[in-house]
């Protein structure tokens, strides 16, 4: 079991955007995506396109066109459509106002699943979807437009 | 570059958005004024990703990335899409 904690990283009058945590740790799984690959030479091109994908979503709103669906029919993992080659970042798109971004890598095998890395951070964000889940219909935590009430004081056992 | 009317709370990523060159954002401005509007003929005229696509002869995954809003069309793309649309996408000054 790994306990699990939420960061609101940014904030627009459309977006609230947020990311998981595991407990020990400083950044959350998505600043640690960015510090990784922010200056990683062979895939800056590619980092570069995800974080603008990232702004643009922050932006606009989480619109589905942004996003492609990536893991089951019922969770709501998705990964950023975009012209990537290599480089993959997961979120889950809770609505149109609230997206949580999780953690991301190389895509060097056919499919995610393929790769252990990848699979991993997937599955920590299909773990937490249903957490979440259960805690919106437990009423401990709330979704108002682009504000999850009560998220950053919740705790979570992935 | 952070945009305005935003609040960050990571400097992570307070330092990310100063890495990105401006010419980037500059380009993404107009991708996705593109795909924007393609997104608001296609819903104006009831056509989704699939129609869209057998219409330009393209795979629906070619949809999927013109409408992610950080494609880099070529004329001839924007071309074979506003003609399947049958409504022009961009507008040139005269």
């Amino acid at each position: 079991m790994k306990s699990v904690k939420v960061k609101t990283i940014e904030q627009s009058e459309k977006v609230g955007l947020y990311s998981i945590c595991f407990e020990g740790n400083d950044l959350s799984e998505y600043e640690k995506f960015v510090q990784k690959f922010m200056n990683e030479a062979t895939l800056n091109e590619d980092f570069r396109k995800i974080f603008l994908a990232i702004n643009r979503i922050v932006a606009n709103g989480a619109l589905e066109r942004y996003f492609r669906p990536e893991g089951r029919m019922n969770d709501n993992v998705a990964a950023l459509s975009i012209d990537s080659k290599i480089l993959r970042l997961y979120c889950l798109r809770i609505s149109d106002q609230i997206l949580i971004v999780g953690n991301g890598g190389a895509k060097t095998t056919r499919t995610y699943e393929e790769s252990e890395e990848l699979s991993g951070y997937v599955m920590d964000l299909q773990k937490f979807d249903k957490l979440l889940e259960q805690e919106l219909k437990n009423g401990n935590i709330k979704i108002e437009q682009n504000v999850i009430t009560g998220i950053e004081s919740a705790s979570f056992e992935l | 570059m952070i945009p305005k009317d935003r609040h960050i709370y990571s400097p992570i990523i307070r330092e990310a958005y100063d890495s990105i060159p401006v010419i980037d954002w500059e380009t993404d401005a107009i991708t996705e004024g593109i795909a924007s509007r393609i997104d608001a003929i296609m819903k104006e005229k009831g056509v989704n990703k699939k129609e869209l696509a057998r219409l330009t002869g393209r795979r629906p995954s070619d949809v999927t990335r013109w409408l992610s809003g950080g494609h880099n069309f070529t004329c001839r793309t924007i071309a074979l899409i506003q003609h399947a649309l049958g409504v022009s996408i961009i507008d040139i000054c005269k």
